[in-house]
C-alpha cells in the first residue's frame, strides 16, 4: 500500500512536469501551428538558469525560482524572433526541422558551456520530509504540485479573462477568422511562445532540485509531452494537461511492473496504443496537425 | 535511355573517377578512412533522401535501421566467427530492416505528419533503449567487438576486406549501388508516383495512387539501403556498440538532405561529403561540431530552402545560355537529378 | 484504355455524413444510369462536395451505401476506386506542384497500370504519353506542356485536370464545379468536352452553380438543400418545385 501511495505521488509529481511542458506545447501548436521540437530545450534552459542564479548570484531558492521564471519569458521572446517568427507560414517540414535545429543548437551549446555532468541544484525544501498518509515524503513534491496549481490557475485566468488569452483561444480555434476579424496575429504568436517558455520554466524551477540537471533532460520530456499533447487532441490546453497527469501515473505506477530502464517506453507505448485506437486524441475532435 | 554528353553526365563521371582515384593519390590511414566515412553518409543520406525529399515524409528513424544492419553482421560475424560472408549479411540486413520499417511505418503513417516524425523519433529513442539494454543479444554499452574482417566471396574466390583501400572500394560500390537505385527509381514512373504522393496525397490517391502503399514502399527500400550501410559499418569498425543508433546521426543526415536540397541527387551527395570530410579535417570537437551543425541546420532551413541544389541549377542554367550563344543550335534539357 | 466501355451505373443509398455534430449529409439516395449525365446542385452548404467525396473514398459516411455496377463500394479507398474508374475533379483544382503540365496529364495514367509496371516508362506507359500529348493539343495546352503545373493559369490547371481525369480510363466520373471562375471561352470548351464525354456514354455526375450550364447539359436535376434531397428529375419540372425556387431565391 505505502508503495502505491508512494508511487502515485510520484505519478503526480512526474505528471506535473509533463503537464507544465504539455500545455506551453499545446498553446504554441494551437496558436501558430507548429510543433516545437525545442520544448523540452526549454525546460532545460529554464533549469540551467536557477542552477546560474543560485550558484553564482548565490540567491535562495524562492527567488532564484521567481528570478528563473521570468528570465525564460526573456528567453522566450529571444526563441521566438530567432526561430518561430522566421518559420510562421513556411512548411510544416521547414518550421519541424528548424525547432529540431534549435534543440540540438541549445543541448550542445548548454553541453559546450557548463559540459555534460549533471549538475544539482538546491531547495531548502528538499530536506523537509513531510508525512502523508503512510508515505514519508520530500516536501518539494508538494511544492511541485503546488507550482503547478498555482500556474495552470493563472494559465486559465489568462486564457478565459484577458484579451490577448482569449485571442489566442480564438486562433487556435480558427486561425482565419481570427485574422479576417483582425487580431494581431505575430503578438499573440509572440505571447503564446512566451507563456509556453514561462510554463516550462515553472517545470524547471520546481523538479531539478528532486534530481539532477543535465543538457540532455529536455530531450525525453520532449517526448512525453507531445504524446500528451497528441493524446489531448493537439490544440486542446485541457486535454493536454490531463493526458499529462495520466501518463505521469501511469509511468509511475508501470514502474512496479516493468523493468526500470524500460520505463521511458512506457508513455510511448501508452501514446501508440491510443492512437492506434484514437488517431485523433483522447479528447480531440478530428483536430489538425 | 539519353547517354548525351552534357554537363550532367560529365560531373557525374568526374566525381566517379576522383573517387575511384582517392586511395591511390591520398596516403595517409587517417584521410582514407576520412573518406571510407564520407561514402557511408553519401549513402545513408541518398537513402534518407529517398525519404525526406521525395516522398515527403520526415523520418527520424533512419539511425535504426543503420544500426539494425550492423548489429545483424554483428552478431552473424561473430556467432561464430568469421560468419557466413558478406552476401548473406546483406541479405538478412536488408529483408530485416525492410520488414522493421514496415513495422515502424504501418503504424506511423496513419498518422499526421507531425506526429509521424515524433512517431520514429519515438521509435528511435526505444531502439536506442533496447540496444542499450538487451544484454544478452547486444550486450549494451560494451559493445560487440571483435568483428572479423568483411568476407566477399565472388566467383572465383573470396576477397577478405582487411586494408583501408579495399575497405573503400567496398564502401564505393555500395554508394554506388544507393545512388543508382535512387536516380533510377526517381526517373521511374514510380518516382514520379512518389513526387504525386509528397506534393499532393489527396490528389495522387484520385490518380489511382496508394499514399500509404507507396511510403512504406519508398521507407522499406531506405531501410534497406542503410542497413547495407550498416553492415559494412560493422566489418570495417569491428565494434557495434549503441551509438549507433543516436540521434547526432539523424541530425547530420537532416543537415545533408536540407543542406543538399530535398530531392536532389547530386546536392545531396555533394552536402554529404562536405560534412564528414570537412569536420574531420578541421579537428572540430564533437560537440562543438554539433552547434556548428545545429546553426547551418536552422540558417538553411530559414534562408536556403533549395539548398545546394539551388546552385547547381544556377550554375545549369549558365552553361547552358553559354553553350547557346557559342552553339547556334542546341537544345538543352535541364531538371532535377 | 476501356473509352469504348459502356458508362458505370450508381447506386447511392441513405448515404449520411456529420461533422462535429452537424449533419451534411442526410440520409440522401438517388441512382444515375450507365451513360446518364445528371446534374447535382443546390446552394452552398448543401452538401454536394461532401456527397462526392464520401462516394470517391475521400470521407468516410457515417451511414448509407454506395453501389458502383452493382458492387458495394462504400468506404473503399480513393485509390481503388480510381482503378474502377470512379473518377473525380475537384471544386478547388488540384495539381502536382512540381510536375509540369504534361507529367501531370500522364500521371492520370496510373490509375489503369497496374503496380508491376511502375518502374519501367516503356510499354503502356507510351500510350499513355500518347494519348496525353494529343489531349493537351486537342485542348490546346501543348504549348504550356514543359511548364510547372504550378505557374499556370486558373483556367489552364482546370483543363489539366480534366485531361488527367480523362486519362484514368473513367467509367463514371464526377465533376465539381468545371466551369467556376474561368473565362467565357473556357467556358464553352469545357461544355463541349462534357457533352462529348457524355456522347462516349461515360457517366457524367455536374456539380455546378452555373445554371445555364446546367441546364443546357442535364436532361436531369437533383437538388440537395442542407444535406438533403430535395427534387429529382427533368430540368423542367424541378426547377418549378416551390421548394427549388426557396432553396435558391430564399437566401
Amino acid at each position: 500500500m505505502g508503495v502505491f501511495v508512494e508511487e502515485v505521488v510520484n505519478g503526480l509529481t512526474v505528471g506535473s512536469e509533463y503537464a507544465l511542458v504539455a500545455a506551453g506545447l499545446a498553446l504554441i501548436f494551437g496558436v501558430v501551428q507548429i510543433v516545437n521540437f525545442a520544448h523540452g530545450e526549454l525546460y532545460m534552459v529554464g533549469a540551467y538558469l536557477l542552477y546560474l542564479v543560485e550558484s553564482y548570484l548565490n540567491w535562495p531558492y524562492v527567488p532564484a525560482a521567481l528570478l528563473a521564471v521570468l528570465g525564460m519569458g526573456v528567453f522566450g521572446v529571444v526563441f521566438y524572433y530567432v526561430v518561430v517568427r522566421n518559420v510562421l507560414g513556411k512548411g510544416w517540414q521547414t518550421q519541424l526541422v528548424a525547432t529540431l535545429a534549435a534543440s540540438v543548437l541549445l543541448v550542445n551549446v548548454v553541453i559546450v558551456w557548463a559540459g555534460s555532468v549533471p549538475k544539482v541544484v538546491l531547495s531548502p525544501l528538499t530536506s523537509t520530509i513531510v508525512t502523508l498518509f503512510v508515505v514519508r515524503l520530500s516536501m518539494q513534491r508538494l511544492v511541485v504540485l503546488a507550482f503547478a496549481l498555482v500556474a495552470f490557475v493563472c494559465l486559465y485566468a489568462f486564457l478565459k479573462h484577458t484579451k490577448p488569452g482569449k485571442a489566442m483561444r480564438a486562433m487556435s480555434q480558427n486561425r482565419d477568422a481570427a485574422i479576417v476579424v483582425g487580431i494581431p496575429i505575430e503578438s499573440v504568436a509572440l505571447s503564446a511562445v512566451v507563456v509556453g517558455s514561462m510554463l516550462a520554466g515553472v517545470a524547471a524551477v520546481s523538479i531539478p532540485p528532486l534530481a539532477n540537471i543535465s543538457p540532455t533532460m529536455g530531450a525525453i520530456v520532449t517526448l512525453k509531452a507531445f504524446a500528451a499533447v497528441v493524446m489531448g487532441g493537439f490544440t486542446n490546453v485541457t486535454g493536454a494537461i490531463v493526458s499529462a497527469f495520466l501518463l505521469g501515473l501511469a509511468e509511475a505506477i508501470g514502474i512496479i511492473w516493468v523493468p526500470s530502464e524500460y520505463a521511458d517506453a512506457i508513455v510511448f507505448g501508452v501514446m501508440i496504443a491510443v492512437l492506434l485506437f484514437r488517431p485523433h486524441g483522447l479528447f480531440g475532435r478530428a483536430a489538425r496537425a | 535511355m539519353v547517354a548525351a554528353i552534357n554537363p550532367r553526365s560529365i560531373g557525374w563521371t568526374g566525381s566517379l573517377i576522383v573517387a575511384l582515384l582517392v586511395p591511390v593519390v591520398v596516403g595517409t590511414p587517417y584521410y582514407l578512412s576520412t573518406g571510407i566515412f564520407a561514402l557511408m553518409y553519401v549513402a545513408l543520406a541518398v537513402a534518407f533522401d529517398l525519404v525526406v525529399g521525395r516522398i515527403g515524409a520526415l523520418s527520424l528513424a533512419q539511425p535504426v535501421f543503420y544500426g539494425y544492419g550492423a548489429y545483424v553482421a554483428a552478431l552473424l560475424g561473430t556467432h561464430p566467427r568469421p560468419g557466413p560472408g558478406f552476401w548473406v549479411e546483406a541479405l538478412a540486413a536488408a529483408t530485416g530492416a525492410s520488414i522493421l520499417a514496415l513495422a515502424i511505418g504501418i503504424p506511423a503513417f496513419r498518422l499526421s505528419l507531425h506526429s509521424f516524425a515524433m512517431g520514429t523519433l519515438g521509435f528511435a529513442l526505444i531502439a536506442e533503449l533496447v540496444a542499450n539494454n538487451w544484454l544478452s543479444v547486444t550486450r549494451g554499452p560494451l559493445c560487440i567487438s571483435a568483428i572479423a574482417p568483411l568476407r566477399l566471396s565472388y566467383p572465383g574466390g573470396t576477397l577478405i576486406v582487411t586494408t583501408n583501400q579495399q575497405a573503400y572500394y567496398v564502401i564505393l560500390a555500395i554508394a554506388v549501388v544507393a545512388i543508382l537505385s535512387v536516380g533510377l527509381v526517381s526517373r521511374s514512373r514510380l518516382g514520379m508516383a512518389f513526387r504525386a504522393v509528397r506534393d499532393d496525397p489527396m490528389l495522387a490517391a484520385a490518380r489511382g495512387l496508394s499514399p500509404n502503399q507507396l511510403r512504406l514502399l519508398a521507407f522499406a527500400i531506405s531501410a534497406a539501403l542503410s542497413a547495407l550501410v550498416g553492415v559494412f559499418a560493422a566489418h570495417f569498425e569491428t565494434v557495434v556498440c549503441p551509438s549507433y543508433i543516436d540521434l547526432s546521426i539523424t541530425v547530420l543526415l537532416l543537415i545533408m538532405v536540407f543542406v543538399g536540397g530535398r530531392g536532389s541527387l547530386r546536392g545531396v551527395v555533394t552536402a554529404a561529403v562536405i560534412f564528414t570530410v570537412v569536420p574531420e579535417l578541421l579537428r572540430i570537437a564533437e560537440s562543438m561540431r554539433l552547434v556548428i551543425f545545429g546553426a547551418i541546420l536552422l540558417v538553411t532551413v530559414i534562408a536556403f530552402p533549395d539548398g545546394f541544389e539551388h546552385l547547381y541549377a544556377r550554375m545549369g542554367r549558365f552553361i547552358s545560355r553559354s553553350r547557346s550563344r557559342a552553339l547556334p543550335a542546341s537544345s538543352e534539357a535541364t531538371g532535377k537529378a | 484504355m476501356n473509352q469504348d466501355a459502356p458508362g458505370a451505373a450508381l447506386e447511392i443509398r441513405r448515404l449520411s455524413k456529420s461533422f462535429y455534430g452537424t449533419t451534411v449529409l442526410d440520409g440522401v439516395s438517388f441512382d444515375v444510369a450507365p451513360g446518364e449525365l445528371v446534374g447535382l446542385i443546390g446552394p452552398n452548404g448543401s452538401g454536394k462536395t461532401t456527397l462526392i467525396d464520401c462516394v470517391t473514398g475521400v470521407l468516410r459516411p457515417a451511414g448509407g451505401q454506395v453501389m458502383l455496377d452493382g458492387s458495394r463500394i462504400t468506404r473503399l479507398p480513393a485509390h481503388r476506386l480510381a482503378r474502377r474508374g470512379l473518377v473525380r475533379t475537384f471544386q478547388q483544382v488540384r495539381v502536382f506542384t512540381s510536375a509540369t503540365v504534361r507529367e501531370n496529364v500522364i500521371a492520370g495514367g496510373f490509375a489503369t497500370v497496374p503496380w508491376s509496371r511502375y518502374l519501367f516508362n516503356g510499354g503502356h506507359w507510351s500510350e499513355t504519353a500518347h494519348l496525353a500529348d494529343s489531349l493537351l493539343a486537342d485542348l490546346g495546352i501543348d504549348s504550356v506542356g514543359a511548364s510547372l503545373a504550378g505557374q499556370v493559369s486558373y483556367g489552364q490547371r482546370k483543363l489539366i485536370e480534366f485531361a488527367a481525369g480523362m486519362l484514368s480510363a473513367p467509367r463514371l466520373i464526377f465533376l465539381d464545379e468545371p466551369v467556376a471562375a474561368v473565362n467565357p471561352t473556357l467556358a464553352l470548351t469545357m461544355r463541349d468536352r462534357i457533352r462529348k464525354l457524355h456522347e462516349s456514354s461515360v457517366t457524367i455526375v455536374l456539380v455546378e452553380h452555373n445554371l445555364e450550364v446546367v441546364l443546357d447539359l442535364c436532361q436531369r436535376l437533383v437538388v440537395l438543400d442542407h444535406g438533403v434531397k430535395i427534387a429529382d428529375g427533368p430540368p423542367s419540372e424541378v426547377m418549378e418545385l416551390p421548394a427549388v425556387q426557396e432553396a435558391y431565391l430564399g437566401r
